[in-house]
């Protein structure tokens, strides 16, 4: 996909002292080329969502600061405009600060460790956009468009569906046994985390499924492990020739998969039942979320922003059942929990 | 053996892809990393001081290698780091 991306203003994520702004900030730095990562989020999603066919030719980005005050800015908005006979058609997607708080915890830590703040200080994060010198910038941006083959449920390996929902814009279906498998994993593991290459695919269905609005689903479908992987508490290395093999197993298997992601645990210990719930837990597991080196793998090992990261571990919010599987996918620059279905093979 | 002609590079689930035909701006005498570096430019994927690794078959290629010393059996690669999840 190859779109245009236009835009009228630089943008700095500045790190401050206070929530108003006020005093010279902690750090300052041009985040003017990162912009372009969220349009091609928002043009995967808009794929994946099918309000922008997959072979669209000429798409115009357009990227516009939604003021909190100027020069501060709430939110961006990105505008994908295509032609449909003859009349422009606009499909828009907001962005929230959320797509900078990575930047902004990794560079807090750096602020910290260096001194420049002291360790109890807070530090507010904020984008700041000015109008660019020249006028308004056009550059070309060449996006793949998410790979998705056109196959039925039974196809897809889907025979019935189980608990869970979906997303309307982007439904996800999760194997019955994958889940199983990671968390009786997970719970054997204990404190150390454990992973591997899941299998699984982008199927374009005849009709979208019930609660979806569009007909491409992502089917995770399987977990292989390999001893090539090792964990410890708090980190799991991934073997790329482990990961290289499982890409031929998929291949094998014949059922058009792909490695199409990992999962990886955050431990779990039996107590944790109970050390997970409410506050003033002295658990020293992560919870079950995305640590800032999930964003890293991530984004080196599956860089197209239709990829999901599942990750099992301590749900310390949930009531009744805290081993969580959880799966996270790009939504507004950021890794974010959604829902999903489970199914029977 | 018959030399390489073109080339696919791919990220481990084949999202993103490059296709590349040899003797325009990579040739047979680029390296098996130089080609790595130029995926990974082309794709704007961050290197994350990162090492990077291309498999072809599922056999990791010598980052050292020429192009010019691989087989035409040899022309879809599966790029891929040595990372860890925390
Ligand atoms: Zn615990
Ligand atoms: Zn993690």
């Amino acid at each position: 996909m190859d779109a245009t991306l236009v835009t009228d203003y630089g943008y700095r994520l500045e790190l401050m002292p206070a929530p108003d702004g006020s005093g010279p900030p902690l750090f300052s730095r041009d985040v003017s080329a990162e912009v372009a990562d969220l349009v091609e989020e928002a043009l995967v999603a808009s794929v994946l969502s099918e309000d922008v066919a997959r072979d669209e030719r000429a798409i115009r980005a357009e990227v516009r600061p939604v003021w909190s005050e100027p020069p501060w800015v709430a939110e961006l908005e990105v505008r994908l405009e295509v032609e449909r006979n003859g009349a422009a058609q606009v499909h828009s997607l907001r962005f929230g600060s959320e797509a900078w708080r990575r930047r902004a915890l990794e560079e807090t830590a750096l602020l910290r460790q260096r001194g420049a703040v002291s360790q109890g200080a807070k530090v507010y994060r904020g984008l700041v956009a000015q109008r660019r010198a020249g006028g308004p910038a056009a550059c070309a941006l060449a996006v793949d468009a998410p790979l998705v083959a056109d196959v039925t449920l039974e196809q897809a390996g889907v025979r019935s569906l189980f608990a869970g929902s979906l997303l309307p814009e982007r439904p996800v279906l999760v194997n019955r046994r994958l889940v199983e498998e990671v968390l009786a994993w997970t719970v054997q593991a204990g404190k150390v985390e454990t992973g591997g290459a899941v299998l699984g695919r982008l199927a374009r269905l005849p009709a979208p499924l019930p609660g979806a609005r569009t007909r491409i689903v992502t089917v995770l479908s399987a977990v292989l492990r390999d001893s090539r992987h090792a964990g410890k508490a708090a980190h799991f290395d991934f073997s790329p020739e482990a990961l290289a093999e499982a890409a031929q197993v998929a291949e094998l298997r014949g059922l058009g998969e792909a490695v199409i992601t990992a999962f990886h645990s955050h431990g779990w210990q039996g107590k944790c039942a109970d050390c997970a719930g409410g506050g003033g837990s002295d658990c020293s597991l992560p919870e079950c979320e995305p640590s800032l080196q999930d964003y890293v793998l991530l984004e080196s090992l599956f860089p197209g922003r239709a990829a999901l990261l599942p990750i099992a571990g301590r749900r310390p919010a949930a009531a009744g059942q805290r081993l969580a599987f959880e799966v996270f996918a790009w939504r507004s620059g950021a890794l974010c929990a959604i829902p999903w279905q489970l199914y029977t093979d | 053996m018959k030399t390489l002609e073109r080339l696919t590079l791919s990220d481990i689930s084949g999202q993103k892809r490059l296709d590349i035909k040899l003797n325009g701006e990579i040739s047979l005498t680029h390296t098996v990393g130089q080609v790595i570096d130029h995926f990974l430019d082309s794709k704007r994927i961050p290197r994350n001081r990162l090492r990077w690794s291309a498999f072809s078959r599922g056999v990791l290629l010598d980052n050292k290698k020429a192009l010019g010393d691989l087989s035409e059996i040899d022309a879809q690669w599966r790029v891929v780091p040595e990372v860890s999840a925390g």
